[in-house]
């Protein structure tokens, strides 16, 4: 499996500005973690799992930026990291404009050594920024409402100044290392390198597994480049050889109207009774869905990592996902693949595995051995590494 | 001697006490002084105090005020020493100048790095400023008296040419009346272990973390309660109290709070009243709460800061700033070992006994005031006080 990877950061930083006393002379490296874009899902996920990993380095001292809204999406964070609640006036532009402006003269006046952005993009003009490239953008081409492409244009034009702004950008696999550079891989190089996510160890396997689970599993969100809509195309096959399954999908409704088009379509394949959306259920439900199904089903077409796939591998879920985007190099040889495109394809992957159960098993196997080469100890331990290079010398 | 005293900003907290006992002491003393105070203080110590409605001025107007009004003034009474009891000074002093500087947070990098951010960049600008007229009141002023070794260090950091002119002062208590009373406290007299924090209320006071431990503490079985001497909406108006306010006001909800000031007359009492004093904040000149607590002979538990060590030594348990969970450890220790308890409570009167009587505070003062004093007659060669 491909490994983290770190390249050196070029230069050496100015010393901060006079505002900062000479008492700092002798302390940690500060590492600023802008937080103020993680409002849900994925970017929650990240913090919540990535910051306990970050502070067991006793030789940083983490702070975040939050504002008071996300007090209560993001919830109790490990108290060894500072946490700066903000009660700034809400809403996307005042947010760009506080992030930009007010956030660079705050981290310099606390003489952050790093500002760490995990939402692709950051304040430009931050002391040692480094980026995280996790949100893919190639979702803006399925975007028709005006509005919304606005946003994803915005949001790639902050995601293109911020690489050849920040110290160092770091992409969550090779996929979103290619797809988010826009062509500037090479030019930008030295600045950039690739580290996994983890998982979190609640995510087990059972003891045993069940031989005849009734149900499939998705584990999505409820919108468009999940591709759940060729996925219903592709159950009346596999309920043709296999009429007693079900298919589960759990997964908070983001998009109503796409949620709407689903229910429609689940309607005109006669699926009512054969497919159940749960919505998002607690971590203890999920794993215990992910050890029971008899396999995971991921037909997404837009991913940058694809957290349940690493989930359902390694809790010994069987897999049938998506042959595009970063599936592949996450999965490896723990899956059987189709074209996201083509139900068709989607339901012979599908029957293949429900057909053959030693072949389940394997995949199980093979799953739960390659899961655990993710691990956010040694994410954590990938990034302090960039953190350190990219801190004022000496330490 | 005469001194006057500027103590137009003693509206709250610690200054408000310090003025009044000072007031009081030099009374006692037949020291004559002249407190110029905010209006609501000159109610409660008309003799001796004159009443100053400048201190409700905003910052640019209350400068230049000081600089010429309150000028006049100092040449008209002619004392000995000038006291500036509250950061700011005289420049060019007509007579000689002792500045009490008592803002730490301004110099302390710990503050900096972890409670200025929340409050924004309007509020770290004003604090610049602050810092800024704060170094050159120091610069000309005769001598500077800090409450602290912990504080004379940070200010020395930004300004080490101060260092021959800069004091060490510690505060004091009234042990006489911050007392324990005759019959020992019972250790969770009602089941109940009764965290007590007193403090007005300033982000590195960081009473969110006492509200924390409680929560802590009960989940897991140990029932707890806190009282704060803080009223929310103070909280919630103050810039960089989110999570304070947050944290508060959730465990104020499930009732594991009580909040509120309380009077200064009340606290001796609100001490005896309870098993633990807490103390988190994170960024003092002194602490006088910790005094306090300690002179009344409550077991404290403190956040482990350079000041917190220097005043309260072994006579207190530390605890890693802003780690409720630490704070909920120290707690259950000192719940789980009486005789830990019992070794704190002595080591805690004695300490306070021996180095904070608030006596011993005012009379290091009043020498400085003297050597000041005298030093000065000696080089005019007349007596400051004769007639103008």
């Amino acid at each position: 499996m491909p490994e983290n990877d770190t390249h050196p950061a070029p230069g050496v930083l100015t010393p901060e500005a006079p505002e900062t006393s000479n008492l700092m002379s002798k302390r940690k490296i500060r590492v600023l973690i802008n937080g103020l874009h993680a409002r849900s899902g994925g970017g929650v996920t990240y913090l919540l799992n990535m910051l306990p990993a970050l502070a067991e380095h006793s030789d940083f001292e983490f702070h975040i930026f939050l504002h008071s809204e996300q007090h209560d999406i993001v919830g109790d964070i490990d108290d060894r990291i500072r946490v700066h609640l903000f009660d700034f006036r809400p809403g996307i532009s005042y947010l760009l404009f506080w992030e930009q402006i007010c956030l660079p003269i705050l981290a310099r006046l606390m003489a952050a050594d790093v500002t760490f952005s995990p939402a692709n993009y950051g304040p430009l003009f931050a002391p040692g920024s480094i980026v995280l490239l996790r949100n893919a953008l190639s979702v803006a081409g399925r975007e028709t409402r005006p509005l919304k492409r606005l946003y994803w244009l915005a949001l790639s034009l902050m995601t293109l100044l911020s690489l050849f702004f920040s110290r160092h950008a770091i992409a969550v696999s090779r996929f979103a290392l290619s797809a988010l550079t826009f062509g500037f891989e090479g030019l930008l190089r030295n600045r950039l390198s690739v580290v996994y996510h983890g998982v979190s160890p609640v995510y087990s396997p059972a003891d045993t597994r069940p031989d005849d689970s009734p149900f499939l599993l998705a584990v999505a969100d409820i919108y468009i480049q999940k591709n759940l809509h060729t996925l219903l195309e592709a159950m009346p096959a596999i309920l043709g050889a296999f009429p007693g399954i079900k298919l589960i999908i759990a997964g908070r409704k983001i998009d109503n109207g796409y949620y709407n088009e689903l229910m429609e379509r689940a309607q005109r394949l006669k699926l009512q009774t054969s497919v159940d959306f749960i919505d998002s259920v607690p971590q203890s439900q999920l794993v215990e869905l992910y050890r029971r199904c008899a396999l995971f089903v991921f037909p997404s077409t837009v991913e940058t990592f694809g957290n349940p796939l690493v989930e359902a591998m390694a809790c010994g879920a069987p897999i049938a996902c998506s042959n595009t985007a970063v599936m592949p190099e996450i999965v490896g040889n723990c899956a059987e693949f189709f074209d996201p495109s083509d139900a068709s394809d989607m339901a012979k992957a599908v029957l293949r595995l429900l057909d053959d159960r030693g072949y389940r098993k394997e995949l199980g196997q093979r799953g739960v051995s390659r899961a655990a080469q993710f691990s956010w100890k040694e994410s954590a331990r990938a990034l302090t590494a960039i953190f350190r290079r990219a801190a004022p010398q000496p330490r | 001697m005469r001194i006057l005293i500027n103590a137009m900003s003693a509206r709250r907290g610690g200054i408000t006490t310090y003025t009044r006992n000072l007031i009081d002491a030099l009374d006692e003393r037949g020291i004559e002084a002249v407190v110029a105070v905010p209006p609501d203080l000159h109610q409660k110590r008309p003799k001796s105090t004159v009443s100053v409605k400048a201190s409700e001025f905003g910052p640019v107007k209350r400068l230049f005020w000081e600089q010429t009004i309150w000028r006049h003034y100092v040449r008209r009474y002619a004392p000995d020493v000038l006291f500036s009891s509250a950061n700011f000074g005289l420049f060019w002093s007509p007579v000689p100048q002792v500045l009490l500087l008592r803002e730490g947070g301004l110099f302390d990098p710990f503050y900096l790095a972890n409670v200025a951010p929340a409050q924004g960049v309007k509020v770290a600008l004003m604090r610049s400023i602050r810092r800024r007229l704060m170094l050159a009141s120091a610069r000309h002023a005769d001598q500077i008296v800090v409450p602290s070794e912990s504080m004379k260090a940070a200010l020395l950091s930004w300004a080490p040419e101060l260092a021959s002119k800069c004091h060490a002062n510690l505060y004091g208590t009234l042990n006489d009346i911050y007392r324990p009373d005759g019959v020992a406290r019972v250790w969770r007299g009602d089941g109940i272990l009764r965290l007590l924090y007193v403090s007005v209320y300033y982000p590195h006071k960081n009473p969110g973390l006492v509200a924390e431990a409680v929560r802590l503490l009960n989940h897991a079985g140990t029932r707890a309660h806190a009282t704060i001497t803080m009223n929310l909406e103070d909280v919630r108006n103050t810039r960089g109290g989110a999570l304070d306010y947050r944290q508060i006001d959730r465990a104020h909800r499930h009732g594991d709070l009580t909040l509120g000031s309380r009077s200064y007359d009340s606290l001796p009492e609100l001490y005896r009243s309870h098993d633990v004093f807490v103390f988190p904040s994170v960024s003092e000149t002194f602490g006088h709460p910790m005094a306090e607590a300690m002179s009344v002979g409550l077991p404290i538990v403190v956040a482990d800061t350079s000041v917190a060590r220097e005043i309260c030594g072994d006579a207190a348990l530390y605890f890693k700033p802003f780690s409720s969970r630490d704070l909920q450890s120290r707690l259950v220790e000192l719940d789980a070992d009486p005789n830990l308890r019992a070794t704190m409570v002595a080591r805690a009167r004695d300490r306070a006994l021996k180095l904070y009587k608030w006596s011993d505070h005012v009379d290091r003062l009043i020498t400085l005031f003297e050597q000041l004093a005298r030093k000065a007659r000696r080089a005019t060669g007349v007596t400051p006080t004769d007639d103008v």
